[in-house]
């Protein structure tokens, strides 16, 4: 009985300090989680229990490409996309085990990109924290919080990979304000952030981009150099498989459309599908034809489908699903039926907001193609043709008949540079038939051309172009690990970026387009990419003889693959390579020379980025005597 | 695992409950199977040398007994076993040190001898205390410990091992006879010990050496007068980071039924540098104390003998915490400034008749030389800080030669008018400061409080339930949320960037 009392008071002391460092939490949590613009795996845990037939797992791939709301509307199916950004194999099977303790979803649907993508090591903290901090605690929180301290501190070079942070990192997981405390930025806001906001995620944690993007595709991205399952993915998926298989639960790959390298290059997607079919699983890639055709116009700005895009992928994996697995809708209560339709009515309302209107038959977008204005509207389902109006200018009424279209697009070929056109769209068959679109007034630019970039000698980069007169120009760049490209505008046809500004040595993609505004409002071209694998002329800095050797000397370069050193004899005409070396090196000493000879050298840098593998212009030629002793 | 690591607050938090769940007779044993898995963490070859120390040391000590006392078989079986035990010391904490000055002296090319050895944790401690304990079982002042068990748990006691307190065989070996039932007083007087030495290491001490660490790495970069401050920075942090630690020290061990012997008396309220030795690090100058001052001949002797034993003690003190030769110049600089004070304090009495003068002092002249004694004391320090002789120099050339106060002071309220965006010595204006001062407070607020009462064994008192309760909490906070532990926070990197 004497033990008895100090415990109840060490249980209630205990209950008291919880209370208090949770609301300790609850403030110190950063608020750069808006749950309704992101990825949104705390929403899940809102969803009333065993209502979800459909599960998808995976990165910005999969929460970018899927609205469960899309799906619900037409099809009657409910579903969550549970997915993160850069959703690691461990976080994924994490977040099943969790979601089976609580929903029996009949498919669950993986993302591919993450069986091969390794992560920006910068980003890693940050998309552990978004994995981790609105999940519940649980044994599986505990068993995700334990994986990722372990791999965390050993792929994150700026923390030391001691036991001792490992241990905190993993209590830090768990107890976020260990992670946190270090705040100096708090406002009133992080105070009753918690009490203003929910975590109800009205588009299911599938999040539409509302923006589109005018480049040509194959962008580098190098998230991952090597054509390889990934580590995570190899301990993880296995895993995945036998968890569904235990539960009796389908499990399905699915590729989503990425921007980069990963959607448009068919030896990764090979090695992917491989691996996945060797569990016996079906591998779904949604970028081939079979399943659909992915245009320019479905991505948003960087990598990603728009809601466009999203629309396309949901209904395509619907049909898959219903037709593979004999999915039937969805039988729900009043309330949670409600709140599905709830779900609908937002994410119609948001896309209006934004400009990206879902309606079907409404004209959606305008933008410039290389030498076509390209129209496109959201499509009927029952209509499968389409007649196309223009006029010329502003004036509706003396808009023409410019051609027909099955699908959702027309490209207006016929145009000319500065010209503004109106254009409307009728379906001629379904239930919208003869009923004419919205209209909407586009201004075609012709495309910048002879578009150069190259690093000066100096390293700084410069990308030049021709264009029209009369616009001005925007030029993007992108660094290839960096997410997002910064811009300038100009009138001049070239731009410089300083040598200060970059990193030598590795791959910036840039993109230039023409502009002009027609009544305060601005219409762009088609964007013209240029890659430059940045390398600057390397410098010797001095040539020497001794011994019988010739030893060149130059400035340290970085990020360099390797050296090539040239020589030519005197009296000869042409260099010839004589050695390739370290990019780390800064000196070579020629022994295969001979005293009394004169020769002369040259060296250049060769780099490789991201795919990209080039050598650099040589620098200036020295030449030598050797020298004997 | 050091005790502000969340491994060691994981590990303490389910060893408790297992100690007071297992029968009274399993503790013990518990005890010596924790301590030894607290070691293995370190390193787990290394326990190895805490059993081969243990055993040695063991064997020693009934070996001494088995000779009669006073004779040369008894002398010798000591001599040997100090031998072998500081020879370990030396071996693994000096031998490059002692390479070194070899080196130099020989004078020939090349580089000296070093080895590269991980050294075992809490060497220091370890051998000062089973040292101790053969020289009492030698002296008669205890008995040689007959079951090797009891001695192991001496020698490994976790809450000791890694920094101490330097405990002595005779005040902890028949503790290990109680029951160790579960005792409120004693674990609520032990949790408030160990949660206040906490905060004053994670909260305050690591937030000074900010500081310290800030201006110590570019000397030349801050003023004479930033350097004096960093100096005495330097003064507080040290205090702040060994007794917070011995307080934890002590505390864990009080939680678990243990009385370990203070280390620190509120040392820098003493008002003469010898009285703050009497309450710095109290387990360790004892020791050297009773087994190398006395010995010498203390201060039982010629002025010039008693200098020399001061020296020599104060010396080995410096080496003992480290070996180069900054540890070294500051214990000899300490124990000139204690000889000397000593020398005043006799001229003193005899001028004034034969009364202590620091009996006698008002709290005004007391106050005085309490600064005078900081200051002398922080002079001192720099030589522990810089660790080698010409950085020393280097500091004292700074404050010296290039004070410049005002320069200084337009710096640092130019750094404050920047409010939240102010850095001044590593330090955050807007929140590090406020959260430095006031922990330097509460800290001076305790020290003086303790004087007259123990606050622990006060706030233990069941009447006093809420408030302590109120008090845990303060501190459990303070340490989670101003605790200089983890990862700086940078709004940006978390702002998600479109992925």
């Amino acid at each position: 009985m004497k033990i008895v009392k100090p415990i109840l008071k060490g249980v209630a002391f205990t209950l008291l300090l919880s209370i208090i460092l949770t609301a300790l939490t609850l403030i110190y949590h950063p608020k750069w989680y808006n749950y309704q613009d992101k990825g949104q795996p705390a929403g899940f845990y809102q969803e009333p229990k065993n209502t979800i037939d459909v599960l998808l797992l995976g990165s910005c791939n999969m929460y970018s490409s899927f609205s469960p709301v899309l799906m619900y509307e037409r099809n009657g199916i409910t579903s969550y996309n549970f997915s993160c950004p850069d959703q690691e194999m461990s976080t994924t099977y994490y977040y099943i085990k969790d979601a089976l303790t609580r929903q029996k979803p009949k498919v669950i649907v993986v993302e591919a990109l993450f069986l091969m993508q390794e992560t920006h090591t910068g980003n890693r903290e940050k998309y552990n924290r978004f994995a981790l901090d609105y999940m519940p605690i649980s044994a599986n929180k505990i068993g995700l919080a334990w994986e990722t301290a372990r791999t965390e501190s050993a792929m994150m070079p700026q923390y030391d990979a001691t036991a001792s942070s490992r241990a905190l990192t993993f209590a830090s997981y768990i107890f976020p304000i260990l992670r946190y405390h270090n705040r100096t930025d708090l406002s009133n806001e992080d105070v009753t952030y918690f009490a203003e906001n929910e975590f109800y995620s009205y588009y299911k944690g599938g999040v539409p981009l509302f923006s589109y993007t005018r480049n040509d595709g194959n962008r580098t991205f190098a998230v991952f150099n090597e054509k390889t399952i990934n580590d995570s993915a190899k301990k993880y998926f296995p895993m995945i498989k036998e968890l569904c298989d235990k539960n009796g639960i389908a499990l399905v790959v699915a590729k989503s459309p990425n921007y980069a390298r990963w959607g448009h290059d068919d030896s990764y997607t090979a090695v992917a599908r491989e691996y996945v079919e060797s569990f016996g699983i079906p591998f779904v890639d949604m970028h081939a034809p079979q399943y659909n055709n992915f245009e320019d116009y479905d991505y948003g700005v960087d990598i990603n489908l728009n809601v466009y895009g999203m629309r396309k992928f949901t209904y395509t994996l619907a049909d898959y699903l219903i037709e593979n697995y004999n999915l039937q809708p969805t039988p729900l209560s009043e309330e949670n039926t409600a709140k599905w339709e709830e779900s609908i009515a937002w994410v119609y309302d948001r896309s209006l907001g934004k400009g990206m209107d879902l309606e079907q038959g409404h004209l959606a977008q305008i933008f410039n193609k290389e030498d076509a204005v390209c129209v496109r509207w959201n499509p009927c389902l029952d209509c499968g043709e389409y007649s196309i109006y223009r006029a010329e200018g502003h004036d509706e009424s003396t808009a023409v008949k410019i051609g027909t279209a099955t699908g959702e697009t027309f490209d207006d070929k016929d145009v000319t540079h500065a010209q503004g056109y109106t254009y409307y769209v009728v379906p001629n068959h379904g239930a919208k038939a003869g009923q004419r679109s919205n209209s909407m007034y586009y201004v075609f630019v012709s495309m910048p051309t002879n578009v150069v970039g190259v690093t000066r000698d100096d390293g700084a980069m410069k990308v030049t172009w021709d264009g029209e007169e009369d616009c001005y120009f925007r030029v993007y760049r992108r660094y290839y690990k960096a997410l997002k490209f910064s811009a300038w505008l100009t009138t001049e046809k070239h731009r410089d970026i300083n040598a200060t500004d970059i990193k030598e040595g590795e791959l910036y993609t840039f993109r230039v387009s023409a502009a002009i505004r027609d009544d305060g409002v601005e219409y762009q071209s088609k964007c013209v990419l240029v890659d430059i694998l940045q390398q600057g002329k390397p410098v010797i800095t001095g040539i020497s003889s001794a011994d019988s050797a010739n030893t060149v000397t130059w400035e340290a370069m970085k990020n360099r693959e390797s050296i090539k050193i040239y020589r030519r004899n005197a009296g000869a005409e042409e260099f010839a390579l004589i050695k390739t070396i370290g990019g780390d090196r800064t000196s070579f000493t020629d022994t295969e020379v001979k005293p009394g000879k004169q020769y002369e050298y040259f060296i250049t840098s060769v780099a490789e980025c991201a795919g990209m593998k080039e050598e650099s212009v040589p620098s200036d030629v020295m030449s030598v005597v050797t020298i004997k002793n | 695992m050091t005790f502000n690591t969340v491994e060691f607050l994981a590990f303490f938090g389910l060893f408790i409950v297992l100690y007071y769940l297992l029968p009274v007779k399993v503790r013990n044993p518990l005890l010596l199977l924790g301590s030894y898995l607290f070691y293995a963490y370190y390193s787990p070859i290394l326990v190895t040398f805490l059993a081969a120390v243990t055993l040695a040391n063991y064997g020693g000590a009934l070996l001494i007994e088995r000779f009669e006392r006073g004779s040369r078989g008894r002398r010798a079986v000591l001599a040997a076993g100090l031998v072998l035990d500081i020879g370990v010391l030396a071996f693994y904490k000096y031998f490059n040190f002692f390479s070194g000055i070899l080196h130099q002296i020989i004078g020939r090319g090349g580089s000296a001898v070093t080895l590269r050895l991980l050294v075992p944790l809490g060497i220091s401690f370890i051998i000062f205390s089973v040292a101790s304990y053969l020289v009492d079982v030698y002296r008669g002042t205890i008995g040689a410990e007959r079951r090797i068990w009891r001695f192991a748990l001496y020698v490994a006691f976790f809450p000791k091992v890694a920094q101490g307190p330097i405990e002595r065989a005779e005040h902890f070996l028949p503790q290990l006879d109680e029951e160790h039932r579960f005792d409120s007083e004693k674990y609520r007087t032990g949790m408030l010990m160990f949660l206040f030495g906490l905060f004053m290491k994670m909260v305050v001490a690591d937030r000074a050496a900010m500081i310290v660490d800030t201006v110590y790495a570019d000397l030349d970069g801050h003023t004479g007068a930033s350097v004096l401050l960093a100096a005495m920075m330097f003064s507080l942090q040290i205090y702040l980071d060994f007794a917070g630690y011995s307080l934890m020290a002590i505390g864990g061990a009080r939680i678990l039924g243990f009385q370990l012997k203070r280390n620190f008396q509120q040392p820098y309220l003493a008002s003469t540098p010898a009285v703050f030795w009497r309450r710095w690090h109290i387990s360790l100058t004892t020791w050297l104390r009773d087994y190398l001052y006395i010995p010498l001949g203390g201060s039982r002797c010629s002025a010039l003998r008693r200098h020399f034993n001061t020296l020599v003690t104060f010396g080995l003190s410096g080496l003992w915490h480290g070996a180069n030769w900054g540890f070294v110049i500051w214990g000899l600089a300490n124990g000139a400034v204690v000889a000397v004070e000593g020398d005043i304090r006799k001229l003193g009495k005899k001028k004034k008749g034969g009364e202590c003068a620091e009996q006698k002092a008002s709290p005004v002249r007391s106050l005085l030389l309490g600064i005078l004694s900081f200051f002398i004391l922080t002079a001192t320090w720099v030589f522990f800080r810089a660790q080698t002789l010409a950085v020393s120099l280097h500091v004292f050339k700074r404050i010296f030669t290039s004070l410049l106060p005002r320069t200084t002071l337009k710096a640092i309220v130019a750094q404050l008018a920047l409010g939240k965006t102010g850095v001044l010595y590593g330090l955050n204006v807007a929140w590090g400061y406020p959260v430095l001062l006031f922990g330097l407070l509460i800290v001076a607020a305790v020290d003086i409080a303790m004087q007259k009462v123990d606050l622990p064994q006060r706030l233990a008192s069941e009447k006093l339930t809420w408030l302590r309760w109120i008090v845990y909490i303060l501190l459990i906070c303070a340490v989670v949320l101003f605790g200089v532990y983890g990862y700086g926070y940078e709004a940006a990197s978390f702002i998600y960037a479109d992925f």
